[in-house]
């Protein structure tokens, strides 16, 4: 990663450094969602509960 | 022009040939292509040898498939075992694969002939058909405006007639966006429902692969040959055969459809919100209900859009971001790079938010509507000189605000077909998207073609 930095304009790393802090302010409160117990994978789960039969 | 549904039944019937069809297009690709930047590669050789193999073979009595002699072209990061996939990148110029994606082969099963290979955003990242490397594509109706991307070859090719149909993808808009500006339709397929096995990856858990047509039944057509249940990609999930029938079906009486009061009418254009207002207004025509809805679960599905999209893209990245970083267009390089810094425990929490929220929006949403009728894009498609000289900060908020009314789509997982609606003020038309629950794609098809067979499509643009 150092290398990849090293090579940014300081234009693109204020701009990383902001989108980043953005996205991650962004980010709501997964309990409000999900049950404790509820893994990463249990979307496509929920898409196939839906599926014609 | 003939609409592709038109095509197959003509060359079933024998009333016209692959060979003139698909030397029709290459006309059509050689005065506009020029102009439109549409196509990466096309072989007017090896399409017009195709073509001439399936004149042979209806004239033999061989068995035809739906879509036997019908010009497709395709966005070029559908691998062709043996043949370049450039991703719209220089990272992959020259790379062969060294598969063929399911949907080609299953287009090559129906009979279709390939002209060749369209142009797109780099590795898909970007919403506008930008492109350092390859040029922008241009908008077929005004040669100014953005084409919409990242499917921007499709988008501008089957708009101006230069094929019949075209695969692109969708993580966040591609298809629905570059369909909307160029004014034809796309389908964006429910999450799991057509292969994306030996297809480029941008993002492994929102990534779809869909078709653009110049009319739904077009689409409809296209997404009965490329759905169905794929052992060789991992999210391929099982549906019944035919779920998507060849012909949109008869519009069912009663259906609801949401009207947004929030989120996708928080930025809305005024000229955008009056086209969608007409939209709305001929939905109700056709005897549909209009339901003003309130979707707050849009609004948080799309907020955790950007972790999920960018701790999977800067991962399929990260060994070219390495070792090959001034390769990248500097704004696409960046976005990735951004996705590198996001920590694990919140691509975890995005990951586990998303059921729940999907639950939610079927048991809000999806109980008071059968279809949401929502803006694709919420500003006009903007000058491509203008866009291309944006600072990457600039350009971070234009693509934000080009993504916001498709983006929730892929979070979920729904099905979204984009429909044209409209000329706007700077010459290039306007589409809306009909968001139906998970599987529901034969009736946003059925919607749109009603909408279509009563109101119209856009037609050509007129040539340059």
């Amino acid at each position: 990663m150092a290398q990849t930095l090293r090579d940014l304009s300081a234009e693109e790393l204020a701009w990383i450094a902001e989108s980043t802090a953005g996205l991650l302010r962004q980010q709501p409160d997964a309990t409000a969602y999900t049950g404790f117990d509820d893994p990463p994978d249990a979307f496509p789960a929920v898409l196939r509960s839906e599926r014609p039969c | 022009m003939l609409s592709l549904t038109e095509a197959a039944a003509a060359l079933r019937s024998g009333a016209v040939t692959s060979q003139a069809l698909t030397r029709d297009c290459l006309d059509r690709i050689g005065r506009d292509n020029p102009r439109l930047n549409a196509f990466i590669a096309f072989d007017g050789e090896a399409a017009m040898a195709q073509a001439q193999a399936a004149d042979r073979a209806r004239a033999g009595g061989q068995p035809l498939g739906p879509l036997h002699g019908v010009p497709l072209a395709h966005k070029d990061m559908f691998y062709r075992s043996g043949a370049e996939t450039t991703c719209g990148s220089r990272i992959r110029t020259g790379w062969i694969a060294g598969s063929t994606a399911t949907v080609l082969q299953k287009l090559d099963a129906a009979g279709a002939v390939t002209l060749g290979r369209l142009g797109m955003s780099e590795f898909a990242v970007g919403p506008l058909g930008l492109n350092a490397h390859f040029g922008a594509v241009r908008n077929p109706w005004n040669t100014e405006r953005v084409s919409g991307g990242s499917s921007s070859g499709p988008g501008a090719a089957v708009a101006s007639g230069l094929c019949y149909g075209a695969l692109g993808s969708d993580t966040g808009a591609s298809i629905r966006v570059p369909a909307a500006a160029c004014g034809v339709a796309g389908l964006k397929p429910t999450y799991g429902l057509v292969s994306r096995a030996a297809c480029m990856p941008l993002s492994h858990s929102l990534d779809v692969v869909g078709p653009l047509a110049r009319t739904v039944a077009d689409v409809a057509l296209l997404t009965s040959v490329i759905a169905g249940p794929d052992a060789a990609d991992p999210a391929s999930l099982a549906s019944p055969p035919g779920l998507v029938p060849a012909t949109p079906g008869a519009l069912p009486p009663g259906l609801r459809i949401g009207v947004p009061t929030s989120y996708f009418t928080d930025d809305l254009d005024p000229e955008m919100a009056a086209l969608l207002a007409e939209c709305h207004a001929k939905l109700a025509e056709l005897g549909c209900t209009l339901v003003p809805i309130a979707i707050p679960a849009f609004r948080e599905a799309a907020q955790i859009y950007g972790v999920i999209l960018g701790g999977e893209a800067s991962s399929i990245h990260g060994k070219w971001l390495r070792e090959r970083p001034q390769d990248y267009a500097p704004q696409v390089r960046g976005r990735l790079l951004a996705g590198l810094q996001i920590p694990a425990a919140d691509y975890v929490t995005a990951l586990r938010a998303r059921a729940g929220l999907l639950r939610r929006v079927l048991a809000e949403v999806f109980t008071q509507v059968d279809v949401i009728a929502a803006p694709i894009w919420c500003r006009l498609p903007p000058r491509i000189a203008d866009v291309e000289s944006e600072t990457v900060q600039q350009a971070a908020r234009t693509v934000g605000g080009v993504l916001r009314a498709t983006l929730p789509a892929n979070v979920l997982g729904l099905p979204a077909l984009a429909l044209p609606t409209g000329m706007t003020s700077a010459g290039v038309p306007a589409g809306a998207q009909l968001i139906g629950r998970p599987w529901s794609e034969p009736l946003l098809l059925s919607l749109g073609h009603a909408y279509q067979t009563c109101f119209g499509t856009l037609g050509l643009p007129p040539a340059g």
